[in-house]
C-alpha cells in the first residue's frame, strides 16, 4: 500500500498542496457553518428571543377575552332590580343525532338513539314544540336555540356524545323590577352596549373591565388554563343603589292601576319624593293601559293647571305683595281678565288669599298674579326649577316649557299663574312642592343613593344638595297651612286621612294635543304628607278620566290610597316615630247599639265567664292550677337526643272545656274527658252555674288540675 | 467504569428525567383540566344561586304576598284608620 509519504512523485508537492488546500477549505466551510449555526442560534436566543417566544406562545396559547359581569342595580332597601346572570346557549347538531354505541359496565355494548333523549330533555326545559321540530329535522346542520338555560339544566345532555351538543356561556342582563320601572333601567344591545335609561347614564360605573384568560391548547384540540401564565381577571362592574323603594313602587303602580280602572283614565303618572333629601322613592307611568315606554314622569311635560298656583302665590306673599287674609274680588265666579272670560268652579263674590288657594280660584289667582311683573313671575317659576333639567340621570328627561318673558302675550301672566302656557314634568312639580315641605329649600331630586365597587368600598354616596332657597321658612310654613286647608276643607277632601294631616293642591287642566285643547283633562294632585313634618311629596296625575275629572277628587283619591297602603307597609321609607308624634287623636268610639235579645243572652254568659276571673283565690290546701300560658310549637321536630322517647301526649296543651250550664256531676265528667284532674270547691259561686278556674279556653297541660267551683 | 457504561447511565438518566418531565406535565394538564371543570361548576352554581335568590325575592315580594294573603286567608291591607303608630314613649322599655 502506498501512502503520500511512500510514493513521492514528480508533481507530488503540488498534489499534496492541493489536498491540504481542499482540507483547509472543508475545515473552513465546516467552521463557517458551525459559526453560522452558533450565530443564528445566538440571534434566535439572544437578539430575537422575545419575538420568537411571543410567536410560539401565540401558537400554543390562546388568549380568551373574559367579559365582565355588569354591576347590579339595587333599590334603596337592597332588593335587586337589575343584575347580570350567567346563562347557557344550547347548540344542537341535528345531523349528528344518529344512533351510537356505548360500552356497558358489565361488558357488551348498547346502541342508543339520541333523538328521544333530546326530545324529552327539550320538553322538560319547556322549549316550544316548533323549535323541537326544527331540531329534529335532519336538514339543518347546527341549531342554536333562542332560549337561555342554567348550566345545571343542561346537565341532562351529559349522556350524549360531545359532537351532538355544544354549550356556550353568555352573560344576560335580567331586569326584575316592577313593570313601571323597566324604562328607567334601559336596555343593552346584542353587543352589550347600553341603550337609554340608567344603563346608559351610569355605564361608566356599571360596565366593569374586561379580563384575559390564557389557555394552552392541549393535544385533543381543546384548551386548558395555563398553569404558567396568569390571566387578568375580569373586574365586575360597580353596584349602584337607587333611591327607589320597591315596596312603594309596587304600591304606586298597583294604586295607579286601580284608579285607572275605576275612573276609566287612559293613563297616568305617579311620583313619590322624599322632601328631606330629594330622593325619588317611586316613579311610574301608564299610557293606554300599558306601562309607558319611557319614564313619563321625567320625560313628558304637560300643562298641569291649578297645581302651579301655589308657586305664584308664595312669591306674592314672600314679596309682601299680598297677605294671606287679604280679600280678593272673585266676582261670583265669572270675570273678564286680559280680554278672556275666566270662571271658577267654587263661585264666591270675595275670597281671602288663603281661600283662593283652598278653593282653587282662577279669578283670584290671575288677579293676584297681576301684582307680579312678568320678570318676577318668570323668576319665581324658574327658581322653583321649572323650565330646567332637574339633574336626574335619565337621558330623555324633559326640561318642560317655561317661555321667556319676551314671548309672553297679554294673557300669559294669568295663564301661567294657573298652570297654562307652560308645561312641567311630574318630577319638577314634586321637586317644587318639596321646597314647601322642606322649609323653603329647593333640593336636587336624586335617583342614585350610592355606588359601591365589587369589594364593597363606597365610591359615591348621595349628599343632600340644596340648590337654592326659594321661600323663607315662614313662607313655606304658611304655604303648608294653606295646602292643608285644601285637603281638610277645600277641593281635595278625597285625599284626607283620619290619623294624619295631608297638604296638597289639585289641578284640573284641559289636555292639549297638537296645539289644540281637546275634550280630555289632566287631573293632577300634589300632596305633602304629613303636613307637619313631611316625609313624602306625592304627585299623581290621571289622563282623560271618564268618571269625574277633578284632580282633587280622582287623583286625590289615588294619593289617599297610596298613602294608606304605604302606612300599612313595613318597608315604605317612613319614619314611624316621627309619624306617631304628629298623629291626630283617635276619634271617640261609636256608641254601642242595643243588642237583640239572643245576643244579649250570649253577652250575659260571656260576662259570667269573665266574672270567674275575679273569683276569690282558692283555698291554699287545694292544688293550684298552673299559670295559663300560650305555647308556640316550634316547627322543629326533635328526632334524636335525650327527649326522643318522651311521650309527647303527656305534654300536650289542651283548652279547658266550657262547663257552662252543666250540673256539677256532668261538669266533672266533661273535664275528666278532656284529660284534666278536677278539684271541686263547693259553695264558691254566688249564682246558679258552675264555673272553672282557670276559665274555659285557657290552654293547660293534659293531666293538670282544674278547679270546679259549684254554687252554694 | 468504561465509556459504554457511562453512556448507558447518561441515557438512562435522560430517559428518567424526560419521563419525569412528561409525567409532571401530564399531571399538571390533568389538574388544570379538573380545575377548569370545577371553575365551570362553581360558576354554574353561582348562576343557579342568583336565579334561585331572585325567585325567592319574587315569592316574598309585597305583590305576591298580598295577592296570596287576600286569596287564601281573606286578609286585606289595613286602612290608615285601622292602624295606629305608637310614639316611642308608649313602647315598653
Amino acid at each position: 500500500m502506498l501512502t503520500h509519504r511512500e510514493a513521492p512523485s514528480a508533481n507530488g508537492g503540488s498534489i499534496h498542496g492541493l489536498s491540504r488546500l481542499r482540507a483547509a477549505a472543508v475545515h473552513v466551510s465546516l467552521v463557517l457553518f458551525g459559526a453560522a449555526i452558533v450565530a443564528r442560534a445566538a440571534q434566535l436566543q439572544l437578539v430575537e428571543h422575545d419575538r420568537w417566544a411571543q410567536r410560539a406562545e401565540q401558537q400554543h396559547v390562546r388568549d380568551e377575552e373574559v367579559a365582565p359581569p355588569r354591576g347590579a342595580i339595587l333599590d334603596a332597601t337592597g332588593n335587586v332590580l337589575v343584575e347580570t346572570r350567567e346563562q347557557m346557549l344550547l347548540e344542537i347538531a341535528s345531523h349528528e343525532l344518529t344512533p351510537y354505541t356505548r360500552k356497558r359496565k358489565g361488558g357488551g355494548k348498547d346502541t342508543i338513539d339520541p333523538r328521544p333523549i333530546v326530545r324529552t330533555a327539550l320538553r322538560e326545559l319547556r322549549v316550544p314544540d316548533s323549535t323541537i321540530r326544527k331540531v329534529m329535522a335532519k336538514k339543518r346542520q347546527y341549531i342554536t336555540l333562542p332560549q337561555r338555560f342554567l348550566a345545571a339544566d343542561l346537565e341532562r345532555f351529559n349522556v350524549l356524545p360531545a359532537n351532538m351538543i355544544a354549550r356556550k356561556r353568555v352573560l344576560r342582563r335580567v331586569v326584575s323590577t316592577p313593570p313601571g320601572l323597566t324604562p328607567l333601567m334601559g336596555v343593552l344591545n346584542q353587543d352589550g352596549t347600553p341603550t337609554g335609561g340608567l344603563e346608559q347614564e351610569l355605564d361608566e360605573y356599571l360596565r366593569g373591565e374586561r379580563g384575559h384568560d390564557p389557555l394552552v391548547r392541549d393535544g385533543q384540540g381543546g384548551s386548558i388554563a395555563s398553569p404558567m401564565l396568569t390571566g387578568i381577571a375580569a373586574q365586575p362592574g360597580n353596584t349602584v343603589t337607587l333611591t327607589i323603594n320597591q315596596s312603594l313602587q309596587e304600591i304606586a303602580e298597583q294604586q295607579l292601576a286601580v284608579a285607572r280602572e275605576s275612573t276609566g283614565a287612559s293613563g297616568g303618572d305617579v311620583v313619590i319624593l322624599d322632601p328631606r333629601d330629594g330622593a325619588i322613592l317611586a316613579l311610574t307611568g301608564v299610557r293606554n293601559g300599558k306601562p309607558a315606554p319611557s319614564v313619563t314622569p321625567l320625560a313628558e311635560a304637560y300643562e298641569a293647571g291649578s297645581v302651579m298656583k301655589p308657586f305664584a302665590i308664595s312669591r306674592l306673599l314672600e314679596l309682601k305683595l299680598a297677605t294671606p287674609d287679604e280679600v280678593v274680588n272673585t266676582e261670583n265666579g265669572t270675570a273678564m281678565i286680559a280680554g278672556r272670560k275666566v270662571t271658577d268652579e267654587h263661585k264666591a263674590p270675595f275670597m281671602a288669599v288663603r281661600d283662593v288657594v283652598r278653593f282653587s280660584s282662577n279669578i283670584g289667582t290671575m288677579k293676584l298674579a297681576q301684582r307680579l311683573s312678568p320678570a318676577q313671575q318668570y323668576a319665581a317659576l324658574r327658581d322653583f326649577g321649572f323650565g330646567a333639567l332637574t339633574g336626574v340621570p335619565y337621558p330623555a328627561e324633559s326640561r318642560g316649557r317655561l317661555p321667556l318673558v319676551k314671548e309672553w302675550r297679554a294673557m300669559s301672566p294669568g295663564s301661567i299663574a294657573i298652570g297654562y302656557e307652560m308645561s312641567a314634568t311630574p318630577v319638577q312639580i314634586a321637586a317644587g312642592y318639596a321646597a314647601f315641605a322642606n322649609d323653603g329649600e329647593l333640593l336636587q331630586p336624586v335617583l342614585v343613593r350610592e355606588v359601591r365597587d365589587p369589594q364593597g368600598t363606597v365610591l359615591y354616596v348621595h349628599q343632600r344638595r340644596v340648590l337654592r332657597r326659594v321661600v323663607s321658612p315662614e313662607g313655606a310654613a304658611l304655604m303648608r297651612t294653606m295646602l292643608k286647608s285644601v285637603v281638610d276643607s277645600g277641593t281635595a277632601r278625597a285625599a284626607d286621612l283620619t290619623t294624619y294631616d295631608v297638604g296638597g293642591k289639585s289641578g284640573t287642566a284641559r289636555r292639549s294635543e297638537k296645539g289644540r285643547y281637546g275634550a280630555g283633562y289632566n287631573s293632577t294632585f300634589a300632596a305633602i304628607f304629613p303636613v307637619q313634618h313631611p316625609q313624602y311629596v306625592v304627585v299623581a296625575r290621571l289622563i282623560d278620566s271618564k268618571k269625574g275629572y277633578f284632580g282633587g277628587v280622582v287623583s286625590g283619591e289615588l294619593v289617599n290610597n297610596i298613602l294608606e297602603a304605604a302606612l300599612a307597609t313595613r318597608e315604605a321609607s317612613l319614619d314611624r316615630a316621627a309619624l306617631a308624634n304628629v298623629a291626630k287623636p283617635l276619634p271617640p268610639p261609636p256608641a254601642p247599639k242595643p243588642l237583640p235579645p239572643a245576643q244579649r243572652l250570649a253577652a250575659r254568659r260571656d260576662s259570667l265567664r269573665r266574672d270567674s276571673l275575679r273569683a276569690p283565690t282558692p283555698q291554699p290546701a287545694e292544688p293550684q292550677p298552673a299559670a295559663a300560658r300560650v305555647v308556640v310549637e316550634l316547627p322543629i321536630l326533635r328526632t334524636s337526643g335525650g327527649d326522643a322517647n318522651v311521650d309527647r301526649a303527656a305534654f300536650e296543651m289542651r283548652p279547658v272545656p266550657s262547663v257552662f250550664g252543666l250540673d256539677p256531676r256532668q261538669a266533672v265528667r266533661t273535664l275528666n274527658a278532656a284529660g284534666f284532674q278536677v278539684s271541686v270547691a263547693a259553695g264558691k259561686t254566688s249564682g246558679r252555674e258552675v264555673r272553672t278556674r282557670p276559665v274555659a279556653g285557657v290552654l293547660m297541660r293534659a293531666g293538670a288540675t282544674v278547679q270546679l267551683e259549684t254554687p252554694r | 467504569m468504561k465509556g459504554r457504561a457511562l453512556v448507558a447511565i447518561g441515557l438512562g438518566a435522560f430517559v428518567v428525567m424526560t419521563a419525569l418531565v412528561v409525567w409532571r406535565r401530564s399531571v399538571g394538564v390533568a389538574t388544570a383540566r379538573e380545575m377548569r371543570i370545577m371553575e365551570n361548576e362553581k360558576r354554574s352554581l353561582r348562576a343557579q344561586l342568583v336565579t334561585l335568590d331572585n325567585d325567592r325575592r319574587r315569592a316574598v315580594s309585597r305583590a305576591a304576598v298580598i295577592k296570596e294573603a287576600e286569596r287564601r286567608l281573606g286578609l286585606h291591607v289595613a286602612t290608615e284608620s285601622q292602624t295606629r303608630t305608637l310614639p316611642d314613649s308608649m313602647l315598653p322599655r
